[in-house]
């Protein structure tokens, strides 16, 4: 797997998508949300990393935000990837997609320094577990914008399948 | 390894409290700032390696504080982690407009606060 690049070209910053006829949801950092009708989820990323899964055949799909790859303590939660990406999966499955026409997109994963220096790089760590995961799960991604050292706003119009980025 | 520096800016003495006790538990060293204007000084003359900048204070906000500090040649590189009060969407974009590197939300998670910050420093 390539390694979360330190610097990111400037990626294409088209205007917002249209939101107009869907419902909005803003999603905090250690929740997921799904949804099975016109829906937009927005969230905005920095070191954390925002798993999206879309099922083309229904429309149905989902969004996590995760902090950390793995549970510090006893605390078992979405804030947590290995906990927030498998409970993603069952979510959009019970939502009514279908398991084996899953794609994702991923998202995030910035690191302030970590990356230039080639140490410990949460956002890094983040990215690499999402990947791993979902490598594991079948689950082809489709799309991906992470690591460099710049937040993120991201809109996913869930029952498109698609995402809008903007590096803030 | 060496003993990290963080500044702590936050006009509620309950948030600084909890903070200090987080990171003072992990062998870093704090300082703290009641507002923004306090912070930019203490970011000059205490030179931290890292600042905790909370959003809403009084005499200067946290992003008019960040600002400054990115305008600054001494200060421009040390690494800002914004603690924003949840739900807040409007004030995590306009603290990344202002220059912070990363968010914590209030009320503050112990593990999240120093898992940020031991990334923002490279630990």
């Amino acid at each position: 797997m390539t390694a979360p690049t330190a610097i990111l070209p400037e990626r294409p910053n088209p205007a917002a998508p249209d939101l107009a006829g869907r419902a909005q949801v803003y999603l905090h950092a250690g929740q997921l949300a799904t949804a099975a009708t016109r829906t937009a989820i927005t969230t905005v990323l920095g070191s954390c990393v925002a798993v999206c899964l879309h099922d083309p055949s229904s429309g149905v799909g989902g969004m996590n935000h995760f902090l950390l790859p793995h549970p510090v303590g006893r605390e078992r939660s979405a804030r947590f990837g290995n906990v927030a990406v498998p409970e993603l999966l069952d979510a959009v499955v019970r939502a009514g997609a279908a398991r084996a026409s899953l794609v994702a997109k991923v998202f995030g994963g910035a690191s302030v320094i970590g990356a230039f220096r080639g140490s410990r790089n949460l956002g890094g760590e983040n990215v690499e577990l999402a990947l791993r995961l979902l490598e594991e799960a079948r689950v082809p991604v489709l799309d991906q914008d992470v690591g460099g050292s710049r937040g993120r706003k991201l809109i996913f119009v869930v029952d498109e399948g698609t995402a809008w980025v903007r590096h803030l | 390894m060496d003993r990290k520096k963080i500044l702590l800016v936050d006009d509620s003495s309950t948030v600084l409290l909890m903070e200090r006790m987080i990171l003072s538990k992990h062998a870093y060293e704090v300082v703290t700032a009641k507002d923004g204007a306090e912070g930019v000084e203490k970011a000059i003359s205490e030179r931290p390696d890292l600042i905790l900048m909370d959003v809403v204070m009084p005499r200067m906000d946290g992003f008019e504080a960040c600002r400054k500090l990115r305008q600054q040649e001494d200060t421009r590189e040390i690494p800002v982690i914004m603690v924003t009060t949840r739900g807040e969407l409007a004030s995590v974009e306009s603290g990344y407009a202002s220059g912070c590197n990363d968010y914590v939300t209030k009320p503050i998670n112990g593990l999240e606060l120093l898992a940020k910050v031991r990334s923002c420093l490279g630990q």
